[in-house]
């Protein structure tokens, strides 16, 4: 995989503003950041200054698309290139969008509360064609870059415009006070002292793109993915693997498709939040590449944890480390509190820096590993510039649909409540799950549709290893289900604060994280939002997975359920490929 | 002591969506957490919620559920912690 990171815009915390293409910051010798300064114990505000979400165009249109419109508008004015293109698309990564608007109280959603609805509003303003979202909890934004990626290197576009966001609010805090993940202080990743991780606020945007484009100047370092995985744990829908494992794929395929060694990764960017459990797991995933004694910090120091913004936010900060040579320190870091031993500093190091590995690990047991190379501009061959770098691969296996199951109610409405109907479907499977009865209204229709669509075809689990199975599932309201009941547990203001068994499933990604556990799926599991049902771009993605990647079967459906509607419409994907071919893929 | 216990039960059922078990089938002296058979197969998030219970009913105020690991082990150590510890 080669594709270009041509340009980016990044806001965060405290209003600060990086921008660029390949140049504007190369005047910096060295690189530095200030801590970010939370707010002392367990408070939250708004990070982002009003007068970054302000706007006169549009009365009614939320800070987070205010913060969207203005990183669109950088790096359309540093690309130069036109929204409307046809060649170009948008992929929005967002955990949780305008969820500061939804009220526990009113009788109905607003509508500016989900996700696809908003990404299309802000598309809109610019004449661009309709988005893609992507809601797959912490790593959201990773996989936006993967994804956007992958089209790219299928040759379906051009250009892509990979935007990651999300605000601070009550919503997300009282959430993750309640699961004891916060920090008293500042957080102290992979620190003796590391207790909690800390919130951030951020938006950010990069453009992909298929070749280099003359905005990066001649003369200075220009900056491709190199290499991107995802992978599932298929443990526990929130606490991170004991053993690192699932993290570790997601390395080892990101270094087989970046065609590196471990010993050529310069630096690791880990994910790092500074809860107990995420840094000792990611420590054990590093020993387990043995990538120990390469140097490694994280950024959650400086940005706090972004959420669906971290993916991108964090790679933006890489791309300026390597840009200057200049690693950073962990602040505060004294004294390793995990038990594997890392290569880790407080201080910041000069180190050349031409590949950089990306880490990120979420809910739902999700993983994503990307590589980021510099090729400075001197050592460019001539030929290399302006080249297509990418080709649509060959397409040497077919796909078939193995099996095809839907529970819905849109045909039949049958006067049960969906409780009682989801009850009776699950009696009928004669197979008990022990977590079936704490999963939420979402993951419930998730886990029986899934049962049922495996058992038309039980041979592909002993056909094929567990990381060549991957899940793909899409709906229009993401968890709102949910989130609503979380909003109105918020709002109740009990001392004894939220339920951290309703938080966990305000998350979409977290009925395939279900489904994984379950059927022990462990490649890519991957969430995205649309707002109708007819879209065919999730399956068309589907499939290229399986052509590009060395998964042979997809768990692939719309999973969409909201109050007493729902709709479960799954199918599950084969690639069939002649075994000569296989290597190729 | 019974008393907790079967008050214990009726709260963990509510509050963990148990709907498979009752007060009859839920074992006092079976471990709480863990994969294997015996246990009742709690997770993490379940023990977060157990401390919620604590607080709530009891008023006892536990912070760190891997602190509470021995307190944690059955429905009778949880509830023999309830009489000695409390408040309410």
């Amino acid at each position: 995989m080669k594709i270009y990171l041509s340009a980016y815009s990044l806001l965060w915390n405290n209003h600060q503003l990086r921008t660029g293409s390949a140049s504007p910051l190369a005047k910096e010798k060295t690189f530095t950041l200030p801590p970010y300064a939370p707010l002392p114990g367990y408070q939250w505000e708004p990070l982002l200054s009003d007068s970054l979400v302000e706007d006169n165009n549009s009365s009614n249109s939320t800070r987070l698309e205010n913060l969207f419109s203005r990183v669109t508008e950088e790096l359309l004015k540093i690309s130069g290139f036109n929204a409307s293109d046809p060649r170009g698309c948008f992929i929005f990564s967002s955990t949780k969008g305008n969820i500061d608007l939804l009220r526990g109280t009113e009788p109905e959603i607003d509508p500016r509360c989900f996700l696809g609805e908003m990404a299309e509003r802000i598309c809109r303003r610019y004449d661009a064609p309709r988005p893609i979202v992507i809601s797959n909890a912490c790593i959201s934004g990773s996989s936006a870059l993967i994804v956007g990626a992958r089209l790219l290197q299928a040759g379906l576009y051009n250009h892509i415009f990979v935007l990651g966001g999300d605000l601070l609010s009550p919503f997300v805090f009282e959430g993750f006070k309640s699961f004891k993940a916060l920090s008293t202080s500042l957080c102290h990743p992979f620190d003796i002292s590391h207790d909690g991780l800390t919130l951030g606020e951020a938006c950010a945007g990069i453009l992909l793109t298929r070749r280099r484009y003359p905005f990066t100047k001649k003369g200075d370092a220009y900056f491709t993915l190199l290499g991107g995985a995802m992978t599932d744990d298929a443990n526990h829908i929130s606490a991170p693997s004991r053993t690192g494992d699932g993290l570790a794929l997601a390395i080892s395929q990101a270094l087989q498709e970046a065609c590196l060694t471990p010993k050529q990764i310069d630096a690791i960017n880990a994910h790092g939040t500074g809860t107990l459990y995420n840094d000792e797991m990611e420590s054990k995933a590093i020993h387990c590449v043995q990538m120990q004694s390469t140097p490694l910090n994280t950024l959650k120091p400086y940005l706090g944890h972004t959420l669906g913004a971290a993916g991108i936010a964090e790679t933006i900060l890489c791309l300026e480390q390597m840009r200057s040579n200049s690693f950073l320190g962990i602040p505060g870091f004294s004294q390793t509190g995990v038990s594997l031993p890392l290569n880790l500093s407080s201080a910041s190091r000069s180190i050349p820096l031409r590949n950089i590995l990306k880490l990120l690990s979420g809910f739902g047991g999700t993983n994503a590993a990307i590589i980021i190379h510099k090729t400075e501009a001197s050592i460019e061959t001539a030929d290399e510039n302006l080249k297509d770098s990418v080709k649509p691969p060959p397409i040497p296996c077919s796909i078939t649909e193995r099996a095809h199951y839907r529970l819905c109610n849109d045909q039949s409405p049958s006067g049960k409540t969906f409780a009682e109907f989801i009850r009776e479907e699950y009696k009928k499977l004669n197979s008990p799950n022990p977590r079936f009865h704490k999963m939420d209204p979402l993951s419930k229709l998730g886990s029986v549709a899934a049962e049922q669509l495996l058992r038309q075809a039980p041979e592909i689990r002993q056909k094929y290893p567990p990381e060549t199975l991957g899940i793909i599932l899409v709906n229009r309201s993401a968890s709102l289900d949910t989130d609503l009941r979380h909003q109105q547990i918020i709002e109740q203001n009990l001392p004894t604060g939220t339920s951290p068994a309703v938080f966990v499933y305000t998350l979409p990604n977290i009925v395939a994280g279900e489904i994984a556990i379950r059927h022990q799926f462990k490649g890519e599991t991957l969430f995205f939002i649309q707002t109708e049902k007819e879209n065919p771009f999730p399956r068309k993605y589907a499939e290229l997975l399986l052509l590009q990647s060395n998964h042979h079967a997809i768990l692939f459906g719309w999973c969409e359920l909201l109050g007493e509607k729902y709709d479960a419409d799954f199918y599950l994907l084969e690639k069939q490929s002649p075994s000569s071919l296989k290597k190729n893929l | 002591m019974d008393q907790i216990i079967e008050q214990l039960k009726l709260q963990l059922i509510e509050a963990l969506n148990w709907e498979d078990q009752t007060p009859e089938t839920l074992n006092p002296d079976a471990p709480l957490f863990g994969n294997d058979a015996s246990s009742l197969g709690l997770d993490s998030i379940d023990a977060l919620e157990i401390i919620i219970i604590l607080d709530k009913n009891y008023g006892i105020k536990l912070e760190n559920p891997e602190q509470a690991r021995p307190i944690f082990f059955s429905i009778r150590t949880l509830a023999e912690y309830i009489a000695q510890n409390r408040k309410k």
